[in-house]
């Protein structure tokens, strides 16, 4: 199942994400691609949001920090893979453990992920339009993700 | 009190000594040091973050380098966080067990204080209070540190850390990543007036950042302007140098004013951009504030600022215990 809708600001971005925050009730993986600048952590402010995590916590970029992580009504693990150089370090990091928790768990450049070691419910990409407008398609996989995706273009 | 530090929480795996609170016997980095050369000295960024392969052999040069011995270390500070939590076990547990084994005195430092006592660490430190900025890859965080012990968090970003905006503009200019570096070269060749790109300073009396505004104006230019963009790539670093440098500057002597302080300082790796020390330290003269920066080769990730830090910590009576673990993040310092 694919959706697809364009946001033509940074805060139309950040309200997409609240809005799927709200709607996520358990634990759910998420890939999120986009270039830089195209709108990845203001997608996930949003969604942090939406997922209840208090405004005391800022969402930052975890391009340096590789995870941050926030409490919130579902927990939320924000991750950015861009600065690992191959899967073998996903050990040195404790993706496994990561994994298996029952958390939100997005992930920016999800590339170098092998198959098998985590199954997205949910892809997010991010394009930048001529006119500098941001495409964001949704491709759920599975019930749950799917059920999430239909009450978002509601 | 000969103290051994450890630091792993990010990319770096590094252990220094100290004689005692201010003087360092040795300061090692396992990207700097001959450890590499056990991965063929080819990729850094792998063996990086290999801290349990690295922490040995970085503690051990770091004891001969000191010219002391395993039973000459008196005690132990290591940091506990925030990092990741993978790569800050590493250090932690190993500092846990050596303390443990040898009935040593032990604490944990929080990262960001660390590097707020490696400004201490430099020949001519700033007398309390005063204003300190630390910016990095990672962070981008302006303290009031009004004695040893009392560190005010004023603000921080709301994105990207600062450090980070200069590797990401590196990186969409074509110049590779990490290029903070390169782009402060680049900067230097450019004329900073030549474009214009925004100043973030959210709320004026705030002393929070966000610089994925900045980022995002950048990549805008560049989509605009691929036909002439190899000509234009200094002047850009440059216009683009200068918008950081315009934000870090102001909200840095505000703080400074706000707090009453005379004195300012910079840490972390962004504070080993030159160019930004010789604005900030012109613009805070202006104001009758001087600047302070640390070591060059303390302003990155280092294990002196840890043992530093952990010095004063053993010596208040601030020691840990064998039950306590690791944070990846703090709200509040």
């Amino acid at each position: 199942m694919k959706q697809t809708v364009i946001t033509r600001a940074g805060e139309e971005t950040r309200e997409l994400g609240e809005k799927l925050g709200r709607l996520i009730q358990g634990g759910i993986a998420i890939s999120l691609t986009g270039d830089l600048g195209a709108g990845k952590t203001t997608f996930v402010q949003g969604l942090a949001k939406g997922l209840g995590v208090p405004d005391s916590f800022y969402v930052t970029s975890p391009t340096y920090t590789i995870i941050n992580e926030y409490p919130g009504r579902v927990d939320l693990c924000h991750m950015d893979l861009y600065r690992l150089g191959s899967s073998d370090e996903l050990d040195y990091i404790g993706f496994d453990e990561i994994v298996d928790s029952d958390r939100v768990i997005i992930i920016e450049w999800p590339g170098i992920i092998e198959p098998g070691q985590i199954n997205f419910d949910l892809d997010i990409i991010l394009a930048i339009d001529e006119q500098f407008n941001r495409k964001i398609s949704f491709i759920a996989s599975g019930l749950e993700a799917a059920k999430v995706l239909r009450n978002l273009f509601v | 009190m000969i103290i051994l530090g450890i630091e792993s929480s990010c990319d770096e795996t590094a252990a220094a000594v100290l004689a005692d609170q201010h003087t360092i016997l040795s300061s090692v980095v396992s990207t700097q040091v001959a450890v590499h050369h056990k991965y063929g000295g080819v990729v850094p960024e792998l063996a990086s973050r290999m801290h349990i392969e690295a922490i040995a052999p970085v503690v051990s040069e770091a004891v001969e380098q000191a010219g002391i011995t395993l039973d000459d270390i008196e005690a132990v500070a290591v940091t506990r966080g925030p990092g990741l939590v993978g790569a800050l076990l590493v250090g932690f547990s190993f500092a846990k067990a050596f303390a443990w084994a040898r009935n040593l005195p032990w604490t944990g430092v929080n990262h960001l204080e660390g590097h707020i006592y490696s400004i201490l660490l430099s020949e001519d430190p700033p007398a309390f209070p005063f204003a300190a900025l630390v910016a990095s890859g990672g962070h981008t965080n302006i303290y009031h540190v009004a004695s040893h012990d009392d560190f005010e968090l004023m603000g921080q970003t709301r994105d990207d850390a600062a450090g980070e905006a200069f590797d990401k503009v590196a990186k969409m200019l074509g110049l590779g990543y990490p290029g903070g570096a390169v782009v402060e070269k680049l900067a230097s060749q450019g004329d900073p007036t030549r474009v214009k790109f925004p100043r973030t300073y959210l709320d004026k009396d705030g002393f929070d950042f966000s610089f994925s505004g900045l980022k995002s104006a950048v990549s805008r230019f560049i989509h605009l302007n691929k036909d002439n963009l190899e000509e234009m790539i200094p002047h850009i670093a440059a216009g683009f140098q200068a918008a950081v440098m315009d934000v870090l500057s102001f909200k840095l002597i505000h703080a400074a004013e706000a707090r009453g302080c005379k004195s300012i300082a910079m840490a972390g790796g962004v504070s080993a951009n030159s160019a930004l020390a010789v604005r900030v330290a012109a613009d805070a003269s202006k104001r009758g504030i001087r600047l302070y920066l640390p070591p060059k080769d303390l302003c990155g990730d280092n294990a002196a600022m840890i043992a530093a830090r952990g010095h004063r910590l053993i010596q208040e009576g601030n020691l840990c215990q064998l039950d306590q673990d690791v944070f990846s993040r703090t709200r509040f310092l």
